[in-house]
């Protein structure tokens, strides 16, 4: 049994942990301070074995220094936290060998083909020969990579840059996966068949922390941690978060004419927030304050051309902006 | 463990052979450097252009100007017209000395008098103006000599007597010729050596950095010892192949004969391998890019290095404070013993002072680099 906090809502603050299976990943005020900018701020939350944690946020919000501080590729200025049970401040070495890390960038060496750069990999994972021939086929297949051995990494196309760095970062079979933005830039089959990797592998009881900013792969972790400034605003499951982090009312109002109407929707009192959503604009208010028909006559008087107003649920997205707001504003 | 440091052996074997311009760096760049500025880099002044003005049109100037070209390191060439073109000739390069001859010169030198011939000197290149001017004193000596040898016959054939003289006969032991390339082409040898191994080794870690692969390699249980070890293996390979190339163009194109022993040579430069392989990690672990990695190497350690170590300038005439500092640069030691070698054929009794002073600098430069490389990104 272990607790988790989630910072958003007083309501939850302690929740037990679904599967009560032991944590993987427990982060204990973990901070990093960079010269004058604290880019993450005493960070709590844990992640059980077998889960995909999604880690959300805008840029710059520290999701990558906290990856990183994990993987130990960067020292924490303060706090702890322990991966696979050891302290990765105390026992880097001992981390390094229980997981597998894909950075932002492809960062496996481009002027090696793909079976030179698993077979490096493996070597210095220290593979034995036999383990290492049989995972390096196993990882080809896996990704995708078959009749592309001898090709440079380099002259890969992007989805398969991404597989071959996935491939790698598994070839030791590591309990835990530390994924910072593995699908920038790839095209949406790939990415799909990628989550499919990533979710065949949580079933087998591999821990996943994964950063993004698609929303529908978020919609695939079982729950998502949403950083804004280096703290933890939000942490659940997809579903409670789209009920709960947003506790204004959404609407989805069709203007005449969007041009500088953005601010003068805003103005109106009682909607807190507003963010383009196509060619509409999501309007938040103050929750009881309108219905679609009062906000629609609120509008109108305001001399706006207004079509249409919706009320509409909210999406992970409209969460997402929320969220990210300047902390002034969120706090509606 | 072994098999982690095959790894990064058989992948930094790879990344060379598959990197053309890194390899032809690495080799054949110093040979072909060792080539052509060994056949530059001389100190020997030769055809120094002289320009005579001689007002006293006599047989005895003509056979003293005569005398002093067929000397063969000055280049003779005639003035006319007015005095100024003198330092014309000075100004615009066509001599480097001008020599003037007086009026009254054979008209003095006949009454057995003392005569002063003016030479006007191009001062701005002062090494070359010295040269020539030694040159030109001396073939101005034998010709009085020679004027005076002529007198003294005289005076022994007609009256028995004969002045005491004393002349130094000089030789010159382990260069016989004073060719100033068998000083210089070793010397460049391991300059060049220096170069190629420090700045590629200064890069390789740096490139890791910047390309974002050393945060995959951080990642695995690696050891930087490990990761050290494969890399600069490699470049102790490269560098003795390096030593090879050169060597057989010093013995088989320049004639510089070795007359040392050749195992000690090799050893000696594997010591010196170790002062810039350490040096080229050190600097890696100092900047963040490549382009840094490459000023720091040139500008805080290569220039510094070559102005000091004796290369070109005796360290003997450097002041003090500086002198201090020359001394202890670690190419000066590996050139003593390469010059040594080369040149006066020095055994183990003569140099393992400067091999074990260069040991010291190799393995606290080493061991400094590995304390500073730290398996993070902060």
């Amino acid at each position: 049994m272990f607790l988790n906090v989630g910072l958003l809502n007083n309501k939850r603050t302690i929740t037990l942990n679904r599967n009560g299976t032991e944590p993987v990943i427990v982060v204990d005020g973990l901070t990093k301070v960079f010269g004058r900018f604290t880019a993450v701020d005493h960070l709590h939350f844990s992640v059980p074995r077998g889960e995909i944690f999604g880690f959300l946020g805008p840029n710059g919000a520290g999701k990558s220094t906290t990856i990183r501080m994990l993987c130990g590729l960067l020292s924490s200025t303060e706090g702890t936290a322990t991966v696979g049970g050891y302290d990765i401040n105390r026992d880097p070495e001992r981390v390094r060998q229980n997981i597998g890390y894909m950075s932002q960038k492809f960062s496996l060496y481009k002027d090696l083909t793909v079976s030179e750069n698993i077979a490096f990999f493996g070597g210095v994972y220290g593979l034995a020969r036999t383990r290492l021939r049989e995972r390096a086929a196993a990882v080809v297949r896996l990704a995708g990579l078959t009749g592309l051995e001898k090709r440079l990494a380099g002259t890969l196309s992007g989805a398969h840059q991404q597989r071959l760095a996935l491939g790698c970062a598994i070839l030791h079979e590591p309990p835990i996966l530390f994924l910072d933005e593995p699908t920038s830039g790839v095209d949406p089959i790939s990415r799909r068949l990628f989550w499919d990797l990533i979710q065949d592998m949580a079933s087998r009881g591999v821990t996943v922390l994964v950063t993004t900013h698609f929303m529908d792969e978020a919609e695939f972790c079982g729950r998502i941690g949403f950083i804004s400034g280096g703290r933890l605003v939000a942490l659940d499951t997809p579903s409670a978060l789209k009920r709960d982090a947003v506790r204004e009312e959404l609407y989805e109002v069709s203007l005449a004419d969007m041009q500088g109407s953005r601010e003068r929707v805003e103005s109106v009192p009682g909607v807190v927030a507003t963010s383009y959503f196509g060619r509409n604009l999501h309007v938040f208010c103050r929750p009881g304050t309108f219905t679609a028909e009062s906000l629609q006559q609120a509008l109108v008087r305001d001399g706006m051309g207004v079509q249409s107003v919706e009320s509409v649920s909210v999406s992970l997205e409209d969460a997402f902006i929320r969220l990210a707001a300047p902390a002034g504003k969120a706090a509606a | 463990m072994m098999s982690r440091l095959q790894s990064v052996l058989t992948k930094e074997w790879i990344q060379i052979r598959r990197d053309p311009k890194l390899l032809g760096i690495l080799l054949i760049a110093p040979v072909l450097q060792l080539l052509v500025l060994g056949s530059a880099v001389t100190t020997d002044v030769r055809e120094v252009s002289l320009a005579v003005r001689d007002n006293d049109h006599s047989w005895h100037s003509r056979e003293m100007v005569r005398a002093i070209s067929s000397s063969g390191y000055l280049q003779t060439t005639m003035l006319a017209g007015p005095g100024a073109c003198d330092a014309e000739a000075l100004i615009s390069g066509r001599a480097g000395l001008v020599l003037v001859i007086p009026a009254d010169f054979s008209r003095t030198l006949l009454r057995g008098l003392p005569v002063g011939v003016q030479v006007l000197v191009d001062g701005a290149d002062s090494s070359f103006a010295v040269q020539g001017l030694n040159y030109l004193q001396k073939a101005l000596r034998l010709y009085s000599e020679r004027l005076a040898r002529g007198i003294v016959d005289d005076a022994v054939r007609l009256r028995g007597f004969s002045p005491p003289t004393i002349t130094a006969q000089s030789r010159a032991w382990f260069n016989p010729a004073l060719d100033s390339h068998h000083y210089m082409v070793p010397a460049l040898m391991g300059l060049l050596l220096m170069v190629a191994t420090m700045v590629v080794t200064s890069m390789a870690l740096v490139k890791e950095r910047e390309e974002g692969t050393m945060e995959q390699v951080i990642v695995t249980p690696l050891r930087p010892s490990e990761l050290i070890a494969g890399k600069l293996l490699p470049f102790v390979v490269i560098g003795f192949v390096e030593i090879t190339l050169a060597l057989l163009v010093i013995v088989f194109l320049f004639d510089v004969p070795l007359k040392g022993s050749l195992l000690l040579l090799y050893a000696c430069s594997g010591l010196f391998l170790l002062n810039t392989l350490g040096l080229g990690l050190l600097v890696s672990t100092l900047v963040k890019t490549q382009q840094q990695a490459m000023l720091v190497a040139t500008f805080f350690i290569m220039m510094p290095f070559v102005l000091l170590s004796g290369f070109t300038f005796p360290i003997e005439n450097m002041p003090t404070p500086i002198r201090v500092v020359a001394e202890l640069i670690p190419l000066k030691f590996y050139l003593r013993i390469v010059r040594g070698l080369f040149l006066k054929g020095i055994g183990l009794a003569d140099l393992w002072r400067d091999a074990l002073a260069l040991l010291a600098w190799g393995v606290g430069l080493l061991g400094l680099a590995v304390l500073k490389f730290r398996k993070r990104l902060d």
